[in-house]
C-alpha cells in the first residue's frame, strides 16, 4: 500500500505542476470564429497546408504534420555553400524544427503561396500514400522594397493515416526545376537565421 | 555522403570545441588517426574489398569499397582507399554517383611527433530528368592534397597536444570552379591541480584563400578566417560532488561565391548570377553544470548556460541574425527505500531572436517544462511505470505593432503503462496515454486558430504462451482524438478509432516457422454540433471506414550452424502474403461503401555465412509482386535485395 501511495502522490505531483502552466488570455478573433480543415483524405493535406500558407496563419499546417515528421533536402542543398559553416543545419529535421522555420517565414513574408502542382501518386498502401510532387512556392518580403522570389522543386511526400487523420510524415526534396532554389533551399536558410548549433 | 563527413571530421578536429567544417578539406584526420587502433602498425599487406547491394520499391545501388594499408620501407603506415558508390531511382530517373580515391601515408617520428600526408580525389554525380524535358546535373569534383602535424606530451601533471595541417584544393562544381590553399593549427593543454582539479583549454584557427571562377567571371580574393578557443575547469569537490565549467567561442569571417536569388540573381539560377558575398559568424557559449551523487539512492544534476550566436551578411543582409539564450536544467533522481524509482526534470529557458532592422520577426521565446518518471516493480512479474510532462512555450514578439504573432503553447503528455505476467503461460500489459496541446495565438488576426488537441489511447496486450512451439498476442487499441476550436463552438472534430491484432506464431517443426496476423480497424469521424431541431449538441458522424489487413509468412531453415557462439552459416527461405481491405462510408450508406484492396506476395531467401578473419557473405534477396488501385508499375513488381560481401585477402 505504501508503495501505490507514493506512485499516486508523485502521480498527482505532476498533474498538478501540469495545471500551474497558464497561457496568456487572447483575444475574439477580428473576423468571428472558424479555422480547420479536414484531413480526411491524402491529398487534403495539402489542401491544408497551401491554404494556411495562403493565410498566413500556422494553425492548418501544424494539424497537417505528423508528430514524426521528417524533411530530407536535395544532394545540392545539402552541400550549399551557404551552409558550408554549419553541416548540421538539415540534421534531425522535426516537426517543431518545421514550425519554427514556418513562422520565420510567415513573419518576414507578406505573401506565400504554394502550388503543389498535380501529385502523382508513386506508392499507394491504403493507409500510407507516397506522392511527387511538383511544386512552386512565392514568396513576397516584407522589407522594402519587396523582393519576390520562386522557389521551385520536386519533391516525394509521404502521407500517412494517423487515427483517420492523413498526415505527412516525411518530405523528401529529390530536384531542383531549372535554375530556381527549392523550397527546402529556403528552409536551410531560414533555419540558419534562426540559430544552429553544431 | 562519406566524403562530406571525412570532411567534417578533419577540420573539428582542426579547430576542437568550435566544431565547424568546411568541405574544402578532405581525408583522413591524422590526429584521429593516430589514435584508431586500426593504424596500429601492420607488417603485411592487408586489402579488404567490400561490395554492398541495396534494392527496394524506390531505389537500387551498389557500392564497391576497396582498401588496404602496410608498412612502408621507411616505417610509415601507409593507406590506399577507393570507393564508388551508384544509386539508381526506380519511380523516377535520378541516378546518383560518389565515388572517392584516397592515399595517406602517417609517419611517426617519434614518441611525441607523428607526420601526415593526404592526397584524395572525390567524385558527387546526380542527374535527374528536368521538368520539360532534358536532363539536369549536379556535379562536385575534388580533389585535395594535405600535409599535417600532431604532437602529443606530458610533462607531470600537464598534458599537451598540437595539430598543424595545410593543404590545397581544386573543386568543380556546376556554375564555377574553386581553387584554394588552407592552413590551421589547433592545441590543446590540460593540467590537473592536485587530484581534484583539472583545467584545460584549446584554441585553434584555420585560414583558407580561394578563388571561384565561371564562365562569366572570376572572383579573387575569397577565402576565411576562423579562430576558436575553448577553456574550462572541473572541480571534484568531494567523492560525490563534481563541478565543470566551460566557456566557448568562435569567430569566423567567410567570403565566398554565392547564387543570386530573388532581385539578386531574376528568380533563377546561372553562372551569370554568382556574386560575392562575405559572411561573419560569431558564437559564444558559457556552461556550468553541477553533477552530485547525495545519497546512495539520491543523485542530482544542475546546468546553466548562456549562448550568443551573430550572424551578418554583407550583400544579403535579410539574412543577418542575433541570437541570445539562456537556460537552465535539472534532473534528481531518487530510488524509494521499496524500490520506487522516480526522475524528476524541469527546464527553463529564454532567447531572443533579433532579425535585423529589415526584419518585423523578432522574437523571444521563453520555455518552461517539467517531467516526472515513476517506475515501480511490485514484484518479478508486476511492474507499473508512469512517464508525464508539461511544457510552456511562449513567443513574444518585438515589432507586435507590425507582426502580431504573439502565441503561447501547453503541451502536456501522460503515460501509464503496466507489465504482468500473473502465469507462466500469461504475460500481459495495459498502456494509457493522454496528450493534450493547447494552442492561444493572443492577437485577433491570428486566434481564430486557438484550439485545443486531446488524444486518449488505451492499448491492452495479452501473450499466451501456449506449448512450446506455439503462442497466441492480441493487442486491443482504443483511441479518441478531439480537437476543439476556442472561439467557433461548431468547429471540431473527433476521430475515434478501434483497433485490435490477433498474431499466431505457430513452430511445426525445428526448421519451420509459421506466422498468421489478422488485424481489425475501424474509424468514424464527425463534429459535436447543434441538432436541427432540439439545438442541443449532438455528436454527428460524417464518415466511417473499416480496414481488415491479414498477413501470413512462412519461414523454412535449411540451415543454421553456430560456432563459438558465432553463427557460421545459416540459410532459408521465406514467403510472405499481405492482404488489405479498406472500406469508407458516409453513415447509412454501408452498401455504397467505395472498397479498394491492396495486397503483395513476396518470396525469398535469406543466407550469412562468416568464415571467420573478416570473409563475410550476407544477403536477402527475394521478388515482390504488388497489386493496389494505384501507383506506377515499377512499384508493383520488382526485386528487393540487400547484401554484403566482406573479404580479407
Amino acid at each position: 500500500m505504501k508503495r501505490l501511495g507514493a506512485f499516486f502522490v508523485l502521480a498527482t505531483a505532476l498533474l498538478s505542476a501540469a495545471c500551474i502552466f497558464d497561457t496568456r488570455d487572447p483575444n475574439p478573433p477580428a473576423t468571428g470564429g472558424g479555422g480547420g480543415c479536414t484531413l480526411d483524405a491524402p491529398q487534403k493535406a495539402f489542401v491544408c497546408m497551401a491554404g494556411a500558407l495562403a493565410r498566413r496563419q500556422d494553425g492548418d499546417y501544424e494539424r497537417s504534420i505528423s508528430e514524426n515528421f521528417v524533411f530530407s533536402p536535395t544532394t545540392a542543398d545539402s552541400l550549399d555553400q551557404n551552409f558550408l559553416g554549419t553541416p548540421c543545419v538539415y540534421d534531425n529535421w522535426t516537426k517543431e524544427v518545421e514550425m519554427d522555420v514556418l513562422s520565420l517565414l510567415l513573419a518576414d513574408n507578406e505573401q506565400v503561396n504554394w502550388d503543389y502542382g498535380t501529385p502523382v501518386v508513386k506508392i499507394n498502401k491504403n493507409t500510407f500514400v507516397r506522392f511527387e510532387v511538383t511544386y512552386s512556392l512565392l514568396v513576397r518580403s516584407v522589407a522594402a522594397p519587396a523582393d519576390t522570389t520562386f522557389y521551385r522543386g520536386v519533391a516525394e511526400i509521404d502521407v500517412r493515416n494517423e487515427n483517420g487523420n492523413w498526415r505527412v510524415t516525411f518530405w523528401n526534396e529529390t530536384q531542383t526545376v531549372g535554375n530556381s532554389s527549392t523550397w527546402g533551399f529556403l528552409r536551410g536558410i531560414l533555419r540558419l537565421q534562426r540559430g544552429v548549433s553544431c | 555522403m562519406s566524403l562530406r563527413f571525412a570532411a567534417v571530421w578533419a577540420a573539428m578536429a582542426l579547430l576542437g570545441a568550435s566544431g565547424t567544417a568546411f568541405a574544402q578539406v578532405a581525408g583522413p584526420d591524422p590526429a584521429a588517426a593516430a589514435q584508431d587502433s586500426a593504424y596500429a602498425p601492420r607488417y603485411r599487406l592487408t586489402p579488404v574489398y567490400t561490395n554492398r547491394i541495396n534494392a527496394d520499391v524506390s531505389s537500387v545501388g551498389m557500392s564497391n569499397d576497396f582498401r588496404t594499408g602496410f608498412m612502408t620501407p621507411w616505417g610509415s603506415i601507409f593507406d590506399f582507399v577507393v570507393k564508388g558508390e551508384q544509386k539508381n531511382y526506380r519511380l523516377n530517373t535520378n541516378t546518383d554517383e560518389t565515388k572517392l580515391m584516397s592515399l595517406t601515408d602517417l609517419h611517426k617520428f617519434n614518441l611525441f611527433w607523428m607526420g601526415s600526408a593526404t592526397f584524395s580525389d572525390s567524385r558527387v554525380f546526380n542527374r535527374s530528368t528536368a521538368v520539360g524535358g532534358g536532363f539536369q546535373d549536379f556535379i562536385i569534383n575534388d580533389q585535395t592534397a594535405t600535409l599535417g602535424s600532431t604532437y602529443r606530451r606530458g610533462f607531470g601533471n600537464l598534458r599537451m597536444d598540437a595539430l598543424g595541417s595545410g593543404g590545397v584544393i581544386q573543386s568543380e562544381r556546376t556554375f564555377k570552379d574553386d581553387q584554394g590553399i588552407q592552413a590551421g593549427i589547433n592545441g590543446g593543454v590540460a593540467y590537473n591541480i592536485g587530484d581534484r582539479v583539472v583545467w584545460q583549454g584549446r584554441a585553434a584557427r584555420r585560414s583558407t584563400w580561394d578563388q571561384s571562377s565561371t564562365v562569366d567571371a572570376q572572383f579573387n580574393d575569397l577565402g576565411s578566417d576562423e579562430d576558436s578557443l575553448m577553456t574550462g575547469f572541473s572541480v571534484q569537490a568531494a567523492d560525490s560532488i563534481r563541478f565543470d565549467a566551460t566557456h566557448k567561442r568562435y569567430d569566423s569571417d567567410r567570403t565566398f561565391a554565392d547564387q543570386g536569388r530573388g532581385s539578386l540573381g531574376a528568380q533563377v539560377g546561372g553562372a551569370e548570377n554568382v556574386f560575392q558575398e562575405t559572411e561573419v559568424r560569431d558564437t559564444r557559449n558559457t556552461t556550468l553544470t553541477l553533477a552530485s551523487k547525495i545519497a546512495r539512492r539520491f543523485t542530482l544534476s544542475l546546468s546553466a548556460s548562456h549562448d550568443e550566436q551573430v550572424s551578418d551578411y554583407a550583400t544579403q543582409d535579410t539574412r543577418d541574425s542575433k541570437t541570445l539564450g539562456d537556460l537552465v536544467t535539472g534532473n534528481i533522481t531518487y530510488v524509494l527505500p521499496w524500490r520506487t524509482r522516480t526522475s524528476i526534470q524541469f527546464e527553463n529557458g529564454e532567447t531572443l531572436r533579433d532579425f535585423g532592422p529589415l526584419s518585423n520577426a523578432g522574437l523571444t521565446d521563453k520555455r518552461k517544462r517539467v517531467a516526472l518518471a515513476v517506475s515501480q516493480p511490485f514484484s518479478k512479474t508486476f511492474v507499473v511505470d508512469f512517464n508525464g510532462s508539461s511544457q510552456l512555450s511562449q513567443s513574444f514578439y518585438t515589432k507586435y505593432e507590425e507582426n502580431p504573432r504573439d502565441r503561447d503553447q501547453v503541451d502536456t503528455s501522460l503515460n501509464l503503462r503496466i507489465t504482468s505476467s500473473p502465469f507462466k503461460k500469461i504475460s500481459a500489459g495495459i498502456g494509457i496515454a493522454y496528450t493534450n496541446s493547447e494552442f492561444v495565438n493572443i492577437d485577433s488576426l491570428q486566434s481564430s486558430n486557438n484550439r485545443n488537441r486531446e488524444l486518449w489511447e488505451l492499448r491492452p496486450t495479452f501473450t499466451y504462451f501456449v506449448r512450446p512451439g506455439l503462442s497466441i498476442m492480441q493487442v486491443y487499441g482504443l483511441s479518441f482524438e478531439y480537437t476543439d476550436y476556442t472561439f467557433d463552438e461548431d468547429q471540431n472534430f473527433l476521430d475515434r478509432n478501434v483497433t485490435f491484432t490477433n498474431e499466431v506464431r505457430y513452430k511445426p517443426t525445428r526448421q519451420v516457422d509459421v506466422l498468421f496476423e489478422y488485424s481489425l480497424y475501424l474509424h468514424d469521424n464527425g463534429s459535436y454540433l447543434p441538432d436541427a431541431e432540439t439545438g442541443e449538441r449532438l455528436y454527428q458522424i460524417s464518415s466511417e471506414d473499416r480496414r481488415d489487413r491479414t498477413r501470413l509468412r512462412v519461414d523454412y531453415r535449411v540451415k543454421h550452424k553456430i560456432v563459438d557462439n558465432r553463427v557460421q552459416s545459416a540459410l532459408s527461405f521465406f514467403a510472405e502474403n499481405l492482404y488489405s481491405q479498406r472500406g469508407e462510408w458516409t453513415p447509412g450508406n454501408y452498401d455504397e461503401r467505395d472498397v479498394t484492396t491492396d495486397g503483395q506476395i513476396q518470396v525469398g531467401t535469406t543466407g550469412n555465412y562468416d568464415w571467420g578473419g573478416g570473409k563475410v557473405v550476407r544477403f536477402t534477396v527475394s521478388r515482390v509482386k504488388r497489386f493496389s488501385p494505384f501507383g506506377v508499375d515499377a512499384a508493383k513488381d520488382y526485386w528487393d535485395a540487400r547484401s554484403e560481401i566482406a573479404y580479407p585477402f
